[in-house]
């Protein structure tokens, strides 16, 4: 009513102004169209699409995509279509600079050959295949324990919380190295191995995190709003829990792949890596810094791809989280 | 002070409960692992093995064994290693006084560096230092600290020594000061990175504070405000991810030892790792993991009095 009011004044007030020209008589009072008042003239865009939209703005994320584009689809294809295998030997060919061409069968080494004569090239993209693989295993599973844990710590609160925290408290305190050096000795070489190893106490970082936001939402008034309206449990945290999670967790995913790839490589330098004649990056730079003093490049094509990989994961994470952050939401 | 009395209480009861839980791990791997301590190169007498297990305490029901082997470590026995016979104790006596030595170095050298380049970067930002400070940080996040070293040694060790003809950096050994920056600095490089972006960050929302502003207007000196005003208030989150650090710095010797041959607990581990040297193993690691828990706890507890907004008992309320 009020809007019908102020209206008509506007438009008497209209009349008024132009009287000398034209006569009031001409109009007639159509009334508000409540509809078109009620339209909403943009496009909806949801948080996500702009904030890939702004991702996709930056140069440097899409830099960073195309690099772990490319990694991904060489550890899967090189491998297949190479004509070296990674595990064949042949000393009379050990230690061969990059570019070299076997005088036998004239196949060009684009990396040279290692001290068993194995072809660098091939070895460092089955390396990928090892080092990649355990890196984003372990840091799913880290992600998955970590998030049901965290949530349900966050979610319940109150004593059951309390517990919970008392555990991570001390699960978090055993220092992460240390137990997954123990493991790796006790049990048997291999992948599974390295993966169970690193995801026993790596979650605890993930918990930490996703039940703080947990808690921190909880108190939030369109939490309590569902919940008053007669929202189940499970339907509060799917629609209105996960998608606020989810930002905080997409990016410390990408943080937490850089690390994963660095313990792998650490652990290999210790004699705990994957079992020859398999590789990783990791053990392709522990062979490499043997011969260091002779063949730098065998240390350095490893080191190379370890550094690349890591520094575009952690690229990909600041831009992600600069994407992500609401504040910066224009 | 009750309140952070109660806090530091607090924190030592988790962190002997951490040693415990660690201590427990151990003895279950120890007793996962192939054969048994005594199973050596040469075959052992039943009698004289009986005697070691009696010795030992390995016949007894494993409850027992356990009370017994967390009060032999309690007691400092680690066990005797099976490659040299020596106890485990005496390896670590030697050794970890070198560890330390080289994380401490590292840790003053990553600590002070990473916050002038951070102070740096953040004063003259958008300028070539900022540049270069946070390129130098990049490198440092993603070029692992084994790499770095071998790549120093090269250069710095063997080439210099190569043209110059005397070594004025050693490639490798643990005797003179000279021979301790090259590895100190490849470890320390890594942390001083993450200490260095943290800074500048915490640098730069300080400076656009008001007291800021408000010192400028009084007419302080530029130096003023950046060591009296922005560098105090700053330096807060850098203290924050020191817990952390010391932990990935001292492990971090494990490796860096290995590359320029320094004596301490991590060639000891490699060693022990190739020559499946159990108690070693188990032992070193062990005491680290110890080592570790405690280190934790002391950077906890400074934190925890060096910040009075810190709800010393632990919890946001």
């Amino acid at each position: 009513m009020t809007n019908q009011q102020t209206t008509m004044q506007n438009s008497s007030t209209l009349s008024y102004s132009a009287k000398s020209h034209i006569d009031s008589s001409e109009f007639q009072w159509i009334g508000p169209d409540e509809k078109a008042m009620e339209a909403i003239a943009r496009p909806t865009i949801n948080f996500w699409k702009d904030a890939m939209g702004r991702l996709f703005k930056s140069k440097v994320a899409i830099l960073c995509f195309v690099i772990l584009a490319v990694l991904i689809v060489g550890a899967i294809f090189i491998p297949i279509f190479s004509p070296f295998d990674f595990s064949r030997q042949n000393v009379a060919f050990a230690n061969q600079p990059p570019m070299w061409v076997d005088n036998v069968t004239h196949q060009v080494h684009l990396f040279g050959t290692d001290d068993l004569g194995r072809d660098t090239w091939v070895r460092i993209w089955m390396g990928a295949r090892v080092s990649l693989t355990v890196a984003i295993a372990v840091t799913l599973i880290d992600c998955l324990v970590g998030t049901i844990y965290g949530g349900i710590s966050g979610y319940l609160g109150g004593g059951v919380d309390n517990v919970m925290m008392r555990i991570i408290e001390v699960v978090g305190g055993v220092p992460y190295l240390i137990v997954v050096m123990l493991l790796m000795v006790v049990l048997p070489r291999g992948l599974t191995t390295i993966i169970i190893a690193y995801s026993l106490t790596g979650w605890t970082g993930m918990a930490r995190l996703v039940r703080g936001q947990v808690l921190g939402l909880r108190s939030e008034e369109f939490i309590v709003a569902a919940e008053s309206m007669g929202s189940r449990p499970s339907r509060v945290i799917a629609k209105h829990l996960a998608p606020n999670l989810l930002g905080i967790i997409v990016v410390n995913v990408t943080l937490d792949i850089p690390n994963v790839i660095f313990t792998e490589a650490f652990l290999s330098m210790l004699g705990l890596g994957i079992a020859p004649p398999q590789a990783s990056w990791g053990t392709l730079c522990n062979d490499g810094i043997l011969v260091f003093q002779m063949y730098p490049m065998q240390l350095v094509y490893p080191a190379v791809f370890i550094s690349v990989t890591m520094l575009a994961f952690n690229l990909l994470g600041d831009q992600l989280r600069d994407a992500l952050d609401p504040k910066l939401r224009r | 002070m009750p309140k952070q009395l109660q806090y530091i209480l607090k924190r030592l009861v988790y962190s002997v409960i951490t040693v415990l839980v660690l201590i427990t791990i151990t003895f279950f791997l120890m007793h996962l692992m192939p054969g048994d301590p005594f199973t050596g190169t040469k075959a052992i007498q039943p009698e004289v093995k009986a005697a070691l297990y009696a010795k030992y305490g390995l016949d007894k029901p494993l409850p027992e064994q356990f009370i017994r082997y967390v009060g032999n470590v309690l007691h400092g026995d680690f066990g005797v290693s099976l490659l040299d016979k020596r106890p485990v104790k005496d390896i670590i006596m030697e050794a970890f006084p070198v560890s330390a030595e080289l994380g401490i170095r590292s840790l003053i050298f990553a600590f002070f560096i990473g916050l002038l380049l951070g102070i740096v970067a953040a004063v003259k930002r958008g300028t070539g230092w900022d540049t270069f400070s946070m390129f130098l940080a990049l490198i440092g996040v993603s070029v692992p600290s084994f790499v770095l070293g071998a790549i120093l040694q090269y250069f710095l060790g063997l080439k210099l020594y190569q043209a110059t003809g005397n070594a004025i950096f050693p490639v490798m050994g643990w005797s003179t000061e000279n021979s301790k920056l090259l590895p100190a600095f490849a470890l320390a490089f890594g942390s001083m990175a993450v200490i260095s972006r943290l800074m500048r960050t915490s640098m730069l929302d300080v400076l656009n504070q008001d007291y800021i502003k408000t010192a400028k207007a009084k007419g302080l000196s530029q130096s003023g405000i950046v060591w009296k005003h922005a560098v105090r208030n700053a330096i807060m989150p850098v203290v924050t991810v020191m817990g952390p650090m010391v932990a990935s710095v001292l492990t971090g010797t494990f490796v860096i030892e290995n590359i320029f041959a320094i004596p301490g607990l991590g060639k000891y581990f490699v060693q022990s790792v190739q020559m499946n040297d159990y108690t070693t193993i188990v032992g070193t690691t062990l005491f680290f993991g110890a080592f570790l828990v405690f280190a934790n706890f002391v950077v906890d507890i400074i934190y925890g009095l060096l910040d009075p907004r810190i709800k010393l008992s632990g919890e946001k309320e």
